[in-house]
């Protein structure tokens, strides 16, 4: 009973160990992007599972949490931030038409409004947004409409919301590709302008977690020599029995 | 398990926050340049590593899978394009661009760059230039016998002949606009090039519609705000900080895992 004892403390041991260098990576993510416009922090989600060894301490997913980063005022008049849980939509030519919080726009030199990566910013019928040559003063309500200098629509800025959160792949440039999921049209945008939404990184609770983890680990790693001490004990012989 | 590491994501991110620093306090060294228009560096985060994707149910994995980022880095620079002050000065040489335009200035190898920073001068030829000799352009003659030079806020120039009543024009101000302003790219000096991102200048005299006037006697000053970028560099050095300490804990947590009984 103790061979087996003595196991199974080992591979919970290195389950937990595995699982918090997960975690602490994650945490080291979301500090190197706490200045990094709409982006949504991740979280490790974890489980006890009951193998015939004893529980193991397993990663399930990384999820994002959604919660609104603050706006940030610029006064750009391209500048804009989504109320609730929505998105705006751009064209990437790698992954297709993809989700962002990033609501930093400009005009590229076809005239067409681009994210800060230079992608294509889609309508609410999913097409380009072209800015007639001749327009002047461009800006974006919090209605979604752009705007000319004689306060004309140009086009309506795409704003987008999704059922289930979880189903949205995280693909980078605070961006998200749903996974078998509509991205559904909101036909009454509630946006700041003049703006955009921060990350939504607290740092404070990042870094203590960073600081817990390093704690946790340390206690792990003298479990562990304790339980591999032990284990020096047994013979080949008799741990094959135990496992029997 | 991804096979990026947590210290490169640290070391790789930390080297962001360094270049943001760079750029916020370039901001700071360039508040008393004339025109000058401050730097934003704009984060992102990089693409994602995936352990398992969605169809791949397995091992009681949810079905997003595991995601992994690859940290951050500065995507590109933006410039603020808010206008500095418009400053009194006692120079008739001096022009600012109330509202949007760009003054256009001949580089030394005949080609054209494009300034905010209205601060001019004679040459010895009595050309209107930049203060490091640079052609304004369309190029302006102003003759020997002038005692007074005036500037009106469409643009055109006028003088007054020693000797005579009427005032006399001697040319005509152009500025040039952007499609995206943003895609222009300094050059040092306060000037700036056109790219096949800001589009071909447009060029039109003041106060043509969509274009700004001309403010003699007077200057634009930079529009950077000193407080606000000393308030970014303690946020990304705070930041830069906490990545160092990751670092820190990580080898402690490595030494503690690798340490032999």
């Amino acid at each position: 009973m103790a061979y087996s004892t003595n196991i199974d403390t080992a591979l919970t041991i290195t389950s937990a160990v595995n699982v918090y260098l997960e975690k602490f990576r994650i945490h080291t993510q979301n500090i190197a992007n706490a200045e990094t416009a709409g982006y949504k922090s991740l979280l490790i989600r974890t489980s006890h599972q009951h193998k015939h060894h004893g529980n193991v301490l397993k990663k399930i997913a990384i999820d994002n949490s959604f919660r609104k980063g603050t706006f940030i005022k610029t006064g750009d008049p391209l500048n804009v931030m989504a109320g609730g849980n929505a998105f705006f939509a751009v064209k990437s030519d790698r992954n297709g038409t993809i989700y962002t919080s990033d609501g930093r726009f400009s005009i590229d030199n076809e005239n067409r409004l681009i994210s800060i990566n230079g992608d294509p910013v889609l309508d609410m019928d999913g097409n380009e947004i072209l800015i007639p040559t001749e327009a002047k003063d461009i800006h974006i309500r919090s209605t979604g409409e752009i705007m000319n200098s004689d306060n004309a629509i140009i086009a309506r800025l795409g704003v987008f919301e999704f059922e289930n959160l979880n189903n949205l792949t995280h693909i980078g440039t605070s961006a998200f590709k749903p996974n078998n999921e509509t991205a559904v049209a909101v036909t009454f945008p509630n946006l700041r302008d003049g703006g955009y939404e921060a990350s939504n990184v607290n740092t404070v609770y990042e870094m203590a977690s960073v600081q817990d983890i390093g704690l946790q680990i340390k206690r792990l790693a003298t479990n562990q020599r304790l339980s591999d001490s032990l284990l020096k004990e047994q013979t080949p012989e008799k741990l094959v029995k135990t496992w029997a | 398990m991804s096979t990026t590491n947590t210290n490169y994501i640290a070391a790789s991110s930390m080297s962001t926050f360094e270049n943001k620093i760079a750029i916020h306090t370039n901001n700071i060294s360039n508040a008393q340049t004339r025109g000058y228009k401050d730097f934003i560096p704009l984060i992102k985060d990089i693409g994602y590593e995936y352990e398992k994707g969605a169809n791949n149910f397995t091992d009681n994995m949810a079905a997003q899978g595991i995601q992994y980022g690859m940290g951050s880095n500065i995507a590109s620079t933006v410039r603020l394009l808010s206008s500095g002050q418009i400053v009194q000065s006692e120079s008739p040489y001096d022009f600012a661009i109330r509202g949007k335009g760009y003054f256009q200035i001949q580089k030394n190898d005949g080609t054209i760059a494009y300034t905010r920073d209205g601060t001019f001068t004679l040459d010895k030829e009595r050309r209107i230039v930049t203060t490091e000799g640079n052609l304004l352009i369309p190029e302006i003659t102003v003759p020997q016998e002038v005692t007074d030079l005036t500037v009106k806020s469409n643009g055109e120039i006028f003088v007054k002949v020693d000797g005579q009543v009427e005032l006399q024009q001697i040319g005509q101000l152009e500025i040039a606009v952007f499609t995206n302003e943003n895609g222009l790219r300094a050059i040092g000096n306060n000037l700036l090039d056109q790219t096949d991102a800001s589009g071909t200048a447009i060029i039109a005299t003041p106060e043509s519609d969509g274009y700004g006037s001309v403010v003699q006697y007077a200057y634009e000053s930079s529009n950077t705000s000193t407080l606000k970028n000393i308030m970014d560099i303690n946020s990304s050095s705070k930041i830069y900080g906490f990545l160092t300490k990751v670092i820190q804990q990580y080898g402690q947590m490595q030494n503690a895992l690798t340490e032999r009984v």
